[in-house]
């Protein structure tokens, strides 16, 4: 039996029965009296209109029994928050069907394409594969179920929008709803910008004073330094991910600023213009200043080696910090993070952190209509910030933030403490917070979640969209390994992009590709 | 004139004399029999061959529905004249090459060494699983563990070669890569060329030995003369099982370097499974196999001719 923290998942609930809209607005939230922000009163304007409250309040779905689907990151959710949906809307889960992470074309996929009686009634799955799965045609379209319920304009309102538009819509339509937000966060440790020894060295060798960078060609010049000066105690001036098949984002993390994209309207690749090079090439001249072998790091390296404080700063997802706050590794807490750094143009720096991974939520169509309306209910639920807001910042959950109020001082508060809605167990021994003590830190952290994301850029979310990263990915690691130069890297990169359009079909790719350019355009992008 | 009389057999033994099949029952019931063993078989691997052979002259893309286009021999196109293809065939042959080659030396080497020169037969034994232990670990323990040791910057190896003061190497890194993948596959499958020569060497008649040594020869001149010429099928058939099995190497290539960096540990399985399975290219992925099954077919029956010939 777990242990509970102190405040008890009925005490969370007792001010549950209400729309989330004022959680977003943040109104009446307090972070530890409950779930719902607004309590439940019949008066409320979307009442009014006739829809259904959220939460639901009365056993609607009871008799169902909902089987999920997810990568291993994400099973903890129905296991955690599976009592407090039953007690809100009646609804039962069946143990969550796992598969290993980002395996969801081979583990979901073949399900989907057999148009049989699925195995499982909703779905977890990255956001790369949203085109894909969507594309199959056995995924339910959602405006009609978000049309029911109350409160559902203020949470999409609420949800990032480049999450939402590139990662739960498709050619204008919800196919999905958003479970997991990732993006780049730039990481630095302060005690070596703050060591007056190397603040004097680098101010004597480069006359400008040591300072977290704020543009790519800063920070290849203090990663240089820190190498040059550090290397002898083993420390490097920074790191990057080669390993396929995200290696594509950290370019892209410096290549986007400088206005390079996918492709052109008419479907020219666009990766490998003078702007895509000159990107590849700063990025090879990093790799002088990582530790050996970075052209092949994974996230297992690239984690381990700033654990271990090898490396002075690192361009990584946004739990870099989270999984040195929480470890009792040599970093400790020298960390912080903050917005990417980017390319001068105009007097102003351009940035762009690119959003890559994350997960959405998709139910089947395939399925009965009881089933899709309690499957929709448990993922809005749960993408809601009635429970996700408490999702984000457990350390037992590969969840993170995508809406406005994740990145809020509120949630940041969340950081500190346990769980409330989730009891303690073998998998899940603790239930402390994050940032066990230090509330400026987990601020600190959720304003860097927030600038990054707000220059978000988003990785390819139309069919194919795995085997265009791939390809990228290769090439740009065949430079880092100097198996190409940039130019040629990318080249081929574009000539396999094109093979990829005419084989899947340039009139059906372009269809979808203008869905991207619209969302883009929309969000100020193009 | 004697008439010869018909034999008869006793009552008993007529009784007990099974009848004859008709011709009928003779051929049906044995095949009755087998069938649903080859029935089994053909659904599960005469099918599927089958079905890939047909999905290798389409283009299909399962995410796009069930709709796949006739493209003929496309895909055979692409993957002759994919260089990542013949780039993934080099990185095989070095591993065939190197890697088994160096599995049937050691193994060979390290079976007579045990053999000849460990007397106490507990501690033979003894040895002989230790040797045997890496062959019979899962092949996702053995990636972990490798990559382990030879991750650039806190790895076993590089903290081992240190500490003797030669600097730290980039084992996963293009130039060494394969090197590295080679060594793993090294270190777990030279048991398999070991333990077939151990107990090959274990069944050789002691008098050829003896005479040999009232003769004088050398132990090298043994060796050389009379106990490899002697265990040469044997090791044949190690070298075949070892080239089957490497020919299809992927696990811990996989879990060590996925194939990077760039391509440079990309093996034929690995690229494959990505063609197959990452960008669901199912006709692509199809021809891929198809080639290089027939490339593994001809390569090992021309070797086994080649040592039939010899042998003849």
């Amino acid at each position: 039996m777990g242990s509970r923290s102190k405040v008890s998942r009925r005490d969370v609930l007792k001010g549950a029965g209400a729309v989330g809209g004022g959680a977003m607005a943040g109104s009446l939230w307090t972070p530890r009296g409950g779930l719902s922000v607004v309590a439940q009163d019949a008066a409320t304007p979307a009442n009014q209109a006739g829809k259904l409250p959220v939460p639901l309040g009365e056993p609607r779905f009871q008799g169902v029994a909902l089987t999920p689907t997810s990568d291993e990151f994400l099973g903890p959710l129905f296991e955690w928050y599976g009592d407090d949906l039953n007690a809100e809307a009646g609804l039962e889960f069946n143990e969550t069907v796992l598969f290993p992470s980002y395996t969801e074309i081979e583990s979901l996929m073949p399900e989907l394409i057999s148009g049989g009686e699925l195995p499982y009634d909703l779905m977890s799955y990255s956001s790369v594969y949203f085109g894909d799965i969507v594309a199959t045609g056995q995924v339910e379209p959602l405006d009609r179920y978000l049309d029911q319920y109350a409160g559902v304009e203020e949470y999409l309102a609420g949800v990032m929008p480049a999450y939402r538009e590139f990662y739960t819509k498709s050619r204008g339509e919800t196919y999905g709803l958003m479970c997991d937000g990732d993006v780049h966060v730039f990481h630095y440790r302060p005690s070596l910008f703050n060591d007056e020894n190397l603040r004097n060295r680098y101010e004597q060798r480069f006359n400008t004073p040591l300072i977290v960078p704020d543009t790519w060609p800063q920070f290849a010049q203090t990663a240089q330094f820190f190498t040059e000066e550090l290397k002898d105690k083993g420390i490097y001036g920074c790191q990057l991910q080669g390993a396929r098949p995200f290696g594509f984002s950290f370019w892209l993390d410096i290549a986007a600023p400088l206005g390079v994209k996918y492709f052109s309207e008419d479907m020219q690749p666009m990766i490998n213009t003078p702007e895509a090079v000159q990107a590849l090439e700063l990025m090879m001249e990093l790799k002088r200043w990582s530790p050996p072998g970075t052209e092949n790091f994974g996230g297992d390296q690239i984690i381990g080696n700033w654990q271990q404080g090898v490396v002075a700063m690192c361009d990584w997802w946004i739990d870099l910090r989270e999984f040195s706050a929480r470890a009792n590794v040599p970093v400790g807490r020298d960390v912080n993070d903050t917005v990417m750094p980017g390319w001068e143009v105009n007097g102003e720096v351009a940035r762009r952190s690119t959003m890559a991974f994350s997960r959405t939520f998709s139910i089947p169509a395939n399925k009965s209509q009881e089933v899709k309306d309690a499957a929709f209910y448990a993922i809005y639920r749960l993408s809601h910030p009635d429970y996700s807001l408490y999702s984000c910042a457990d350390p037992y959950c590969g969840l993170d933030p995508y809406m406005d109020i994740h990145y809020s001082d509120q949630a940041a508060e969340l950081y500190v403490t346990g769980n409330p809605l989730r009891e303690t167990a073998d998998a899940y021994p603790e239930n402390n917070g994050i940032f066990v003590g230090d509330l400026q830190a987990a601020k600190d952290h959720l304003a860097a979640g927030r600038a990054n994301v707000e220059v978000g850029f988003p990785q390819p979310n139309w069919p194919g969209a795995a085997e265009y990263i791939d390809t990228l990915s290769l090439h740009v690691q065949r430079a880092l390994a100097g198996e190409a130069d940039a130019k040629r890297a990318l080249d081929d990169a574009a000539t396999e992009w094109t093979a990829i359009v005419e084989r899947r079909g340039r009139v059906e790719q372009t269809e979808y590709y203008a869905g991207f350019v619209t969302a883009a355009k929309a969000l100020g992008y193009w | 004139m004697r008439v010869k009389q018909p034999l008869t057999l006793p009552a008993a033994a007529r009784v007990a004399r099974p009848r004859r099949a008709t011709g009928l029952n003779r051929s049906l019931g044995p095949r009755l029999m087998v069938a649903p063993a080859v029935i089994v078989v053909l659904a599960l691997t005469l099918f599927p061959m089958l079905w890939s052979l047909q999905k290798s002259f389409y283009a299909w893309f399962p995410s796009r529905g069930a709709t796949s286009t006739w493209v003929g021999l496309d895909n055979y196109l692409w993957v002759f004249t994919s260089e990542r293809f013949w780039n993934s065939m080099g990185n095989l042959a070095f591993l065939l090459f190197f890697g088994v080659g160096a599995q049937m030396v050691l193994g060979t080497a390290l079976a007579l060494a045990l053999y000849e020169g460990v007397g106490n037969a507990r501690l033979r034994v003894l040895l002989l699983t230790l040797f045997l232990l890496p062959m019979m670990m899962p092949p996702i323990v053995i990636g972990d563990l490798w990559a382990f040791i030879l991750t650039p910057q806190s790895g076993v190896l590089n903290f081992l070669l240190r500490q003797i003061g030669v600097p730290a190497q980039n084992w996963t890194g293009a130039e060494l890569g394969m090197l590295s993948i080679t060594i793993t596959d090294v270190w777990q499958w030279t048991a398999l060329p070991l333990v077939i020569a151990f107990s090959g060497r274990s069944s050789l008649p002691t008098s050829i030995y003896e005479a040999a040594r009232l003769d004088g020869a050398s132990r090298w001149f043994v060796t050389r003369r009379i106990t490899l010429p002697l265990l040469k099928d044997l090791l044949v058939i190690a070298l075949l099982l070892r080239l089957m099995d490497a020919y299809k190497f992927f696990d811990a290539a996989y879990i060590i370097t996925r194939g990077g960096p760039g391509t440079a540990t990309e093996l034929p399985g690995l690229l494959t499974y990505l063609v197959g399975f990452k960008d669901f290219d199912i006709g692509r992925a199809a021809a891929l196999t198809w080639v290089i099954g027939l490339i593994a077919v001809i390569v090992m029956q021309s070797l086994w001719n080649m040592l039939r010939t010899r042998r003849a």
